[in-house]
């Protein structure tokens, strides 16, 4: 069904591209956010991509691969979209200069807001890379196929972010136990 | 050490948080604009697509439907009604051998027919460059005419600025000309422009300058400023120092649509005052590729030229 949507909005026809937009919105808006972690550039991304889509869509040569077509156009509207944010639109992120101490039970928040953190510090190409890997769930040939980029590429940037991850969630964890009076 | 347990597991836990769903307005505002995107020009208004993508989504969408329907009727007086919207004749691209009547490539970016300038083509956001051509570019006030430069696109404009990049990433080189509406003071309080620009640029703490050095941006004098963001200057989280703004509902130091830099930038600030009004050329690209960045950049203020519509 999808291929048949696809072969006809390729030749031109805007109903079927705007079937393929309806089926697809959702899952590219999902990408978006958890690449840029901001609802409003998401928004634009997905957008930009979707636009991309029907300008370029007749380049696409394999109906059955408008899936990671799709997402490849996402994913490279979030670089563009990260990029502009660097410089015309950025967030401020008011970084304590102490951490506070917290209790056990508080620790798995704290978790995810250094994690939250330490993601946003990551460079769009390997916001990617985690994203595609550990939220879409795609083995990492996959992923290279969707980027079309070196597997090896894939797994040094995918190496490189979950190493910083861990490292920043490692970091927290040491400050919590030294602010707890406990050995790191 | 502690060491996070199934981080992982953790990771994708996290990563599972958030939307899974489409606002019902961007797919509205996906399925507005479709019918009016044209094929075959991939780099069709990139830039004032951003612009129009900051807006609030029924405002874009509105603009979307007043454009339908100023194109229709452009197409109704100027072909009785013949033409068709979003067809698949392409519309040609500006050319070395174009005459002044050349049409313009996108309907949005149309300018009117007093303020063409003899000799040269008209330019809208998207369009690539080629070097040796002269272009116009009339959707920024004052208008102005400018050498083209291989690689490079006009990436957006609007009456109060124009963005030239090469390349796919902005720090790869950019060209910018704005009419700055604030500023930005250093901590991010919002100011009028001040009468002396250059003065207060240079009283920037935040900023590395060399003395300022006079030169001539299409027969108009003007200030060149070269520097740096000062090491260990207060950026954003975007590592990005935001200090003037052309326009937009905000200026802040974080969303602001301005002139700015990243602490990696190398840049060149010219301010030059054309018939009254003051405006500033920003020339940036990262310090590492600036040696190789610069005699493009040079080439394009030595190009322009502010002729008088008409």
């Amino acid at each position: 069904m999808e291929r048949e949507l696809v072969i006809q909005a390729r030749d031109g026809n805007r109903n079927a591209f705007a079937a393929l937009v309806a089926g697809s919105i959702d899952r590219c808006y999902a990408l978006a956010y958890r690449i840029l972690r901001d609802l409003e550039l998401a928004h634009d991304a997905v957008q930009v991509a979707m636009l991309g889509a029907w300008e370029d869509l007749p380049d696409l040569r394999d109906p059955d691969r408008f899936d990671a077509w799709l997402s490849r156009l996402v994913v490279n509207a979030c670089y563009a979209e990260a990029r502009r944010e660097r410089r015309w639109t950025a967030k401020l992120h008011m970084l304590p200069t102490d951490p506070p101490t917290l209790p056990d039970s508080a620790s798995a928040f704290a978790d995810r807001d250094e994690l939250e953190r330490a993601f946003r510090r990551l460079p769009p190409e390997q916001r990617a890379v985690v994203v595609l890997h550990h939220y879409r769930g795609l083995p990492l040939t996959e992923v290279a196929l969707t980027l079309g980029i070196p597997a090896g590429t894939v797994r040094s940037r995918l190496h490189n972010a979950t190493r910083q991850l861990r490292a920043a969630i490692e970091a927290d964890s040491r400050t919590a136990s030294r602010t707890n009076g406990q050995p790191a | 050490m502690t060491r996070p347990p199934q981080f992982d597991q953790m990771l994708g836990d996290w990563l599972g948080e958030g939307p899974e769903v489409a606002p019902r307005e961007l797919l509205e505002a996906v399925l507005v604009t479709i019918p009016i995107r044209r094929r075959r020009r991939r780099l069709l208004a990139v830039g004032r697509r951003y612009r129009m993508l900051s807006m609030p989504v029924r405002l874009a969408t509105g603009i979307a439907a007043v454009v339908v329907f100023g194109v229709v009727g452009v197409s109704i007086l100027r072909f009785g009604g013949s033409s068709s919207i979003g067809g698949a004749s392409p519309t040609p691209a500006p050319a070395a051998s174009g005459s002044p009547s050349a049409p313009s490539s996108i309907p949005t970016a149309s300018p009117s027919p007093t303020s063409r300038i003899s000799g040269t083509i008209q330019i809208a956001d998207g369009d690539l460059l080629k070097a040796g051509v002269k272009y116009t570019l009339t959707s920024f006030t004052p208008a102005f005419t400018f050498a083209g430069q291989d690689g490079w696109t006009l990436k957006g404009s609007d009456p109060s600025s124009a963005a030239f990049w090469v390349g796919s990433d902005i720090g790869q080189g950019l060209f910018m000309v704005e009419r700055p509406a604030q500023v930005l003071e250093v901590g991010g309080a919002v100011a009028p422009v001040p009468s002396d620009l250059v003065a207060w640029l240079q009283a920037r703490s935040d900023l590395v300058l060399a003395k300022p050095t006079k030169v001539t941006v299409g027969g108009f004098a003007g200030q060149l400023l070269d520097g740096t963001v000062r090491p260990g200057a207060q950026v954003n989280g975007s590592n990005a120092l935001n200090i003037a703004c052309f326009a937009g509902p905000e200026c802040t130091p974080d969303t602001s649509f301005g002139l700015g830099f990243a602490a990696d930038n190398h840049f060149q600030l010219v301010v030059v005052s054309v018939r009254g009004q003051t405006l500033l050329v920003d020339m940036t690209s990262n310090a590492a590729a600036w040696n190789a960045v610069h005699p493009h950049l040079a080439a394009f203020l030595a190009g322009f030229a502010f002729p008088l519509p008409g």
